[in-house]
């Protein structure tokens, strides 16, 4: 079942496009990490999923229907800016958060509390931004969501905290709970996330399964006697995402069937020839990385 | 969401309903103190000589000289009404209404902090309004409090009568402070202008600018430019209060009567409320 459907949307600031016909469907218990060069329309993708931006066209639901207020009774938001009342203590908004949600989790919220040390007498204004972080996501998870949408969710926490924040993730999505969140820390994405959705400019440019697309991704290295090899028209095969050239090395970023490009490649007659996985981190370069890059232009 | 507004009204009444206190007792102890020095000056330690003008027919003729102790105060033949000291009370309000009226505005830079919470905008925006509304009743409140405490220490706090125009000077004075309180929210609600800046402008505006175009040749364009915007100075509508006889009237610089002003202000000040929630629904974080 879908949790969060967004079709076709589009979202234009004047003349500016800040998303352009994104489509994206998350299921329900999955973990989707957004990864994005900043301005890529990640966090103005989620300002339109819930409601805080209207967007020029297309649709988004929650649960197959629009958000509305009540639809925060099970979704809660940690936006990638601090927007905690400063001059409120700790503990004031704990309250706060009781007095808005009929599932506030009073015992959670002390778990968490707890687990990040926070000092509930503080004001907001006096604690670091992690810990202005670590209680947004405290209030977020303590009022047990079915829908979390995290935006940048682990910005300024320490390592250590940065693997709680995974943990509360991984556990909120065995625990059925839909988790949307964006980073630029890959190595975040690759271990909490299931799926992966990659944004550019706006536009969704890759979409899948974590495991997938690392499987169905290779790199496959070529090592030549001298650098004067011709690539034998391997820039145009629509199997190769992108092409980089180093000297002797050739390496080549192709999905799905490297075996016929790896013999195509034999055939120029290489010293050596290699084939690796690709790390998250390899996939969301290909995909970001500019066109003539990709297509190998000029090689 | 309600005890966001709760903390933040709390504070702003506890900061201006202590200046105010303060204000009231250094007013109240000089006042006291010059009292009593003038009697040392002029009638010797305990005496103090004062000019009371009366009403014609009155016990005291006009001018009348009296001799008498601090303490003696309370003998004197006079009575207030109690639409002065709401008079006075409805300015504490204005002032208190014109510090919350940018409550919805505050909201609007916080990354929708107050929009991704299972309440609506506009039942927010009400929520705001009633606790907004309950300050002002409280610094109302606390202002009757600190004139009745004045009064008490000067021993005249009996003279107080409820006298027949009363009512409708707290409606008009706390009606000036819904227009302003609405005519702020109306004009931040829906931009990230910043809320103080613009409370200051309209204080800066309403109190010193458009009082000046009726006195100063400005030339006809913009004296009929002003003179339109002074329709939207509350304190155009309720300029002072006077004592008409045994009850008190509203003054108004726009030639109202008080039942006009009352009317006005109060349905200004909710047109802007109606306003401010239209264009805080439409704000986009």
């Amino acid at each position: 079942m879908k949790t969060i459907t967004i079709e076709h949307l589009t979202k234009r600031y004047g003349e500016q496009s800040a998303v352009a016909d994104l489509s994206l469907e998350i299921d329900e218990g999955s973990v989707c990490g957004l990864l994005g060069p900043n301005g890529s329309g990640k966090t103005t993708t989620f300002k339109c999923l819930l409601g805080l931006a209207r967007p020029t066209s297309g649709t988004l639901a929650v649960h197959g229907a629009p958000v509305t207020p009540h639809t925060f009774e099970t979704l809660a938001y940690v936006p990638e800016r601090n927007t905690l009342y400063e001059w409120m203590m700790v503990f004031e908004l704990f309250n706060l958060y009781k007095r808005t949600y009929k599932k506030y989790d009073a015992a959670r919220a002390a778990e968490l509390a707890a687990l990040f040390k926070l000092d509930s007498r503080k004001r907001i204004e006096r604690l670091s931004k992690g810990q202005q972080t670590a209680v947004a996501l405290t209030l977020a998870f303590a009022t047990r969501p079915d829908v979390l949408v995290l935006d940048e969710p682990a910005s300024g926490l320490d390592p250590i905290f940065q693997r709680v924040v995974l943990d509360l993730i991984i556990d909120a999505a065995a625990g059925g709970a839909t988790v949307l969140f964006s980073s630029h820390q890959i190595g975040q994405v690759e271990r909490a996330a299931d799926r992966v959705a990659i944004m550019k400019d706006g536009r969704l440019v890759l979409d899948g399964n974590v495991d997938t697309l690392k499987g169905e991704e290779k790199i496959v290295e070529a090592v030549f006697d001298g650098d004067a090899f011709a690539p034998n028209g391997l820039a145009t095969d629509p199997r190769v995402r992108r092409i980089e050239r180093n000297g002797r090395i050739l390496r080549a970023y192709v999905r799905n069937d490297s075996a016929d490009v790896v013999r195509r490649l034999e055939a120029l007659g290489p010293k050596a020839i290699s084939v690796y996985d690709l790390s998250l981190e390899d996939i969301f370069l290909g995909a970001v990385s500019d066109t003539a890059a990709r297509n190998g232009e000029g090689i | 969401m309600s005890l966001v507004e709760f903390l933040r009204a709390r504070r702003s009444f506890y900061i201006f309903g202590s200046i105010l206190t303060a204000i009231v007792l250094s007013i109240s102890i000089s006042l006291g103190a010059a009292m009593r020095q003038h009697a040392q000056d002029t009638a010797g330690p305990a005496h103090v000589t004062i000019t009371i003008s009366g009403a014609p027919g009155s016990s005291h003729s006009t001018p009348a000289h009296h001799h008498w102790h601090p303490e003696s105060f309370r003998d004197l033949n006079f009575k207030i009404p109690l639409g002065l000291l709401f008079g006075i009370a409805a300015y504490a309000t204005i002032i208190l209404a014109t510090i919350l009226g940018t409550s919805l505005n505050s909201e609007n830079g916080r990354g929708g902090f107050a929009f991704t919470k299972p309440i609506s905008r506009e039942r927010l925006a009400l929520t705001y309004f009633a606790v907004d509304a309950a300050a002002g009743v409280a610094i109302f409140a606390l202002a009757l409090i600190l004139c009745a405490v004045a009064l008490a220490a000067f021993g005249v706090l009996d003279r107080v009568f409820l006298d027949s125009g009363a009512i409708a000077v707290a409606a008009a004075g706390t009606g000036a402070a819904l227009m302003w309180y609405g005519l702020l929210q109306a004009l931040t609600s829906w931009n990230r202008l910043k809320g103080g800046l613009i409370t200051g402008i309209t204080w800066a505006t309403f109190l010193i600018v458009l009082p000046l175009y009726e006195v100063t040749q400005l030339g006809p364009i913009f004296h009929t430019m002003l003179a339109g915007i002074n329709y939207l100075n509350p304190l155009a509508y309720y300029t002072a209060c006077s004592l008409d006889g045994q009850t008190v009237a509203v003054l108004s610089q726009l030639g109202f009567g008080t039942g006009q002003v009352i009317a006005f202000t109060w349905t200004l000040g909710i047109a802007g409320l109606a306003i401010a929630t239209y264009g805080w629904k439409q704000v986009e974080v």
